[in-house]
């Protein structure tokens, strides 16, 4: 078996390295055994549930005036979009998460609680801080524009919520 | 005909030219130190690298200002540049790396987003941290690391259970492209997707199928037999994340791939 001769071989030829190899897949263990997102699993994960099907399917996006009308964010240089489509479904998730922290639920489960209340206080500034992060990345938000959450389906928008 | 030494140093200048341009990509994507903005939302709880970054000051030095992580991403460039053609010396590699480390905790630093793309380049490089004897070994364990990342990416898949509902891909789909469609409903990805959806068979074929090329990679624990396959399983993975998913900033990933072509007579003289 590859991996084993390969670990013998490695403990014979250079323990220096052995050991950091050995250190390595202990992280990548303790990784799986708590499914942070320290080592690449974490990414890994996504897409293994099942996606239930849903009336809409939202995003939040930068609106302008009451028109709800969605700014393209796609039109954005090369990969720029990415972090503007990611980091508003963070939002979403760790404000529906308890306290505000999405790893909660598995403190508790070895007996620790995250009680605070500062992680949901800060969470209030996201619209504020996504007009500028949209105006760094090339898009400007003059004070008419909004963030909202527009729910789609089958590329028509369906229902539309602000943001706080 | 190349030597063994020259042909490592090929695959060195290969995976830096690659690290050098995937850079100037984010650059131009504005993902570089200096483009973004601290989120209200970075996960400081139970996140060890944040809170070693914070004690170390680190961050307060390099994100002093937009001026200072501008020069944090010039150095990060030249050292990839200067590696590239000092390809002996190891110090500028390994200097590269920690520059393309830090740079990859100080975006989750400022933004509360673990850049897990930039694991590709890390496992790419990591051969080229150590000393040319050891070429064979530490080649032989990132090659081990991507089956073992890759695996789980399958296994996540198969406990998930997300295979055992027939539209759940389809619905995945429908989330990614939410607003993509409303957009560019006439690109040829929109349509590719829009197709997929509206044959659910197909998307769950396409699903399955996705998850049982990374279940393979479990067998490149095992042999290096299948090293063509999983080279071409790879790539067609990251091709389709791009184009199907959207999901394009992966697609760095790909210089992974690397590391199941290297031929075996390249480790026999440095063995010693």
């Amino acid at each position: 078996m590859l991996i084993a001769n390969y670990l013998k071989q490695c403990r014979k030829s250079n323990f220096g390295f052995f050991v950091f190899v050995l250190v390595v897949f202990v992280l990548y263990a303790i990784q799986l055994a708590l499914k942070t997102e320290i080592t690449p699993l974490g990414y890994f994960s996504l897409y293994s549930n099942e996606t239930p099907k849903m009336d809409a399917y939202n995003q939040i996006l930068p609106s302008s005036g009451e028109d709800n009308v969605p700014v393209d964010i796609y039109q954005l240089p090369g990969t720029g979009f990415i972090m503007m489509e990611i980091l508003p479904t963070r939002y979403q998730i760790l404000k529906n998460a308890e306290n505000c922290n999405q790893m909660n639920h598995k403190l508790k489960r070895i007996g620790l609680i995250d009680n605070n209340t500062c992680d949901c206080e800060q969470l209030k500034q996201f619209s504020a801080w996504y007009k500028v992060f949209a105006s760094r990345q090339g898009i400007e938000l003059s004070n008419r524009y909004k963030i909202k959450e527009f729910g789609f389906l089958n590329g028509e928008i369906v229902r539309t919520k602000d943001v706080e | 005909m190349l030597n063994n030494l020259q042909n490592i140093w090929f695959w060195k200048r290969l995976v830096l030219a690659f690290v050098f341009f995937y850079f100037l990509w984010l650059w131009y994507s504005g993902l570089m130190l200096q483009n973004i903005y601290d989120s209200p939302f970075q996960y400081k709880g139970a996140d060890i690298t944040f809170w070693l970054l914070h004690w170390s000051q680190l961050p307060k030095i390099i994100l002093y200002n937009e001026a200072s992580a501008t020069v944090f991403s010039y150095l990060l460039l030249l050292l990839l540049g200067f590696s590239f053609f000092l390809v002996e010396k190891r110090y500028l590699t390994v200097l590269a790396g920690v520059f393309l480390l830090l740079y990859q905790l100080l975006f989750n630093y400022k933004l509360g987003y673990h850049t897990h793309h930039l694991y590709g380049l890390h496992f790419a490089l990591l051969p080229f941290y150590f000393k040319k004897e050891n070429f064979f070994l530490s080649a032989n364990f990132a090659r081990i690391m991507v089956c073992i990342t890759y695996f789980f990416a399958g296994f996540f898949k198969l406990i998930g259970k997300g295979y055992l509902s027939l539209d759940s891909f389809s619905n995945t789909l429908q989330n990614q492209h939410a607003a993509y469609f409303y957009f560019h409903p006439d690109s040829l990805r929109s349509q590719f997707a829009m197709w997929m959806i509206n044959h659910e068979n197909l998307a769950w074929m396409f699903f399955f199928t996705a998850m049982l090329m990374q279940l393979s990679f479990a067998l490149g624990l095992l042999s290096k037999r299948f090293d063509p396959f999983l080279f071409v399983f790879l790539l067609l993975f990251h091709l389709m994340d791009w184009f199907l998913m959207n999901l394009g900033i992966f697609m760095g990933m790909c210089i992974m791939s690397y590391l199941f072509l290297l031929p075996k007579s390249l480790f026999k003289d440095l063995r010693g």
